[in-house]
């Protein structure tokens, strides 16, 4: 189950399957990595 | 000491007298009696002791060193016996420097005292790349006096993104020796070594700073992946602070460590893609941003540092390497990532890193 905050979510119903996007955004672990320079 | 009034303007509204020197604010001084007003503009003549005044105003000394003091918490004087000692040519050269450092300066310590610092300084350059190839000239134009750069690639053709410090004739060169010879072109005055080699470990790279013996870290290589772990650990062992930045994706980060002051790199976990070194890896938040690290890694990630984006990092980079080297303000970003929103109009935000009293780099300390 995944608790972050929800920023964006999109639901279409199409012909032949349903798209549900939920976009959440990772806050905590982003910084950790080793950037690019 | 000789108290000087820097570059400020007053006038007289009734009782009392409206001072700026920095648009951003101005300071309303009650002088009934015209006191104070006489004062200032003694100390705007400079060249005269507290004792001095006092004479000249026929107050206690006591009375006109407090005023002085009152004034110099605001950030209003410099010592004048702290002034003067650049040449015509120094202060033409670092005339908007100055400039500057007027505003940072106290009776403690003058814009001058802030340009020394540079000049007898020592910066060690890790990486001529993208973030340090912007942090360099400003470095230079700051005028530090001693750089050593490190660096073991050549000049490519996609460096053009963002590396400005190359021509195209470049090409094929040794990057490490075109930006030591921009540096010497751009001012001869500034002592630069370059060294052509990369940095293996965390070893190799304290016995460099403690054969350097530099006075700031900046480091800007992003290879291999624990590279950052080795330049903390290395720059924590020798008392060392170092600057970092980069880009991942949409997110610029600049960040230092001040070795017994900040948490350091090695307080935080080592790998954002391995649940080990988290106190909660299996709290769902957390669990599912290791598995989104996992998965971002897993493919082969592009450098996507344009020129404005490596820019504005190297100039931070830059800015933050000025405050260690002269302390003229405190480091901002020691233990306190700043990171920039590219996707986002440039919004930055901080968090801080919590000291971990079992680190093996600074035991929290």
């Amino acid at each position: 189950m995944v608790t972050q905050s929800r920023v964006f979510e999109l639901r279409r119903e199409l012909t032949t399957m349903k798209i549900e996007i939920v976009r959440i955004e990772n806050t905590r672990l982003t910084d950790l990595a080793t950037p690019d320079s | 000491m000789r108290p000087r009034l820097k570059n400020v303007a007053w006038e007289r509204v009734g009782d009392e007298l409206r001072l700026v020197y920095d648009l951003r604010d101005q300071l309303i001084l009650a002088d009934p009696d015209g006191h104070v007003e006489k004062l200032l503009a003694l100390l705007h003549e400079g060249g005269r002791t507290v004792t001095q005044l006092a004479d000249k105003l026929s107050l206690p000394v006591q009375d006109v060193l407090g005023a002085v003091e009152a004034f110099d918490a605001e950030r209003l004087l410099e010592d004048g016996e702290r002034l003067g000692g650049l040449d015509a040519a120094e202060a033409e050269r670092y005339f908007s420097n100055l400039a500057f450092f007027e505003s940072f300066g106290t009776l403690e310590r003058s814009r001058e005292d802030l340009q020394r610092r540079l000049r007898e300084s020592h910066v060690l350059v890790l990486g001529t790349g993208g973030l340090n190839s912007n942090t360099i000239p400003h470095l230079s134009g700051l005028g530090v006096g001693r750089m050593t750069l490190v660096d073991r690639d050549t000049v490519d053709v996609r460096n053009f993104a963002r590396q400005y410090l190359y021509r195209w004739e470049d090409l094929g060169a040794r990057k490490v020796e075109r930006a030591a010879a921009w540096v010497r072109s751009f001012d001869p005055a500034i002592e630069v070594q370059a060294i052509d080699m990369g940095i293996e470990s965390a070893e190799q790279l304290a016995e460099l700073i403690d054969r350097t013996r530099p006075d700031v870290v900046a480091s800007g290589i992003d290879q291999p992946k624990e590279i950052d772990l080795w330049v903390n650990a290395a720059c924590v062992r020798q008392g060392v602070p170092f600057v970092r930045g980069g880009i991942t994706v949409t997110k610029g980060i600049v960040w230092s460590v001040a070795p017994g002051v900040s948490a350091c790199r090695g307080c935080v976990p080592a790998d954002p893609t391995k649940p080990e070194g988290h106190a909660d890896p299996d709290e769902p938040a957390l669990s599912a941003e290791i598995a989104a690290a996992r998965l971002f890694f897993s493919r082969p990630q592009p450098n996507r540092g344009i020129g404005p984006v490596t820019g504005l990092l190297g100039a931070l980079g830059a800015f933050e390497v000025l405050r260690y080297l002269t302390g003229f303000e405190p480091p901002a970003y020691a233990g306190r990532p700043l990171t920039i929103d590219f996707a986002g109009a440039c919004a930055t935000s901080q968090v801080e890193w919590s000291r971990n009293p079992e680190c093996l780099n600074c035991g929290g300390s």
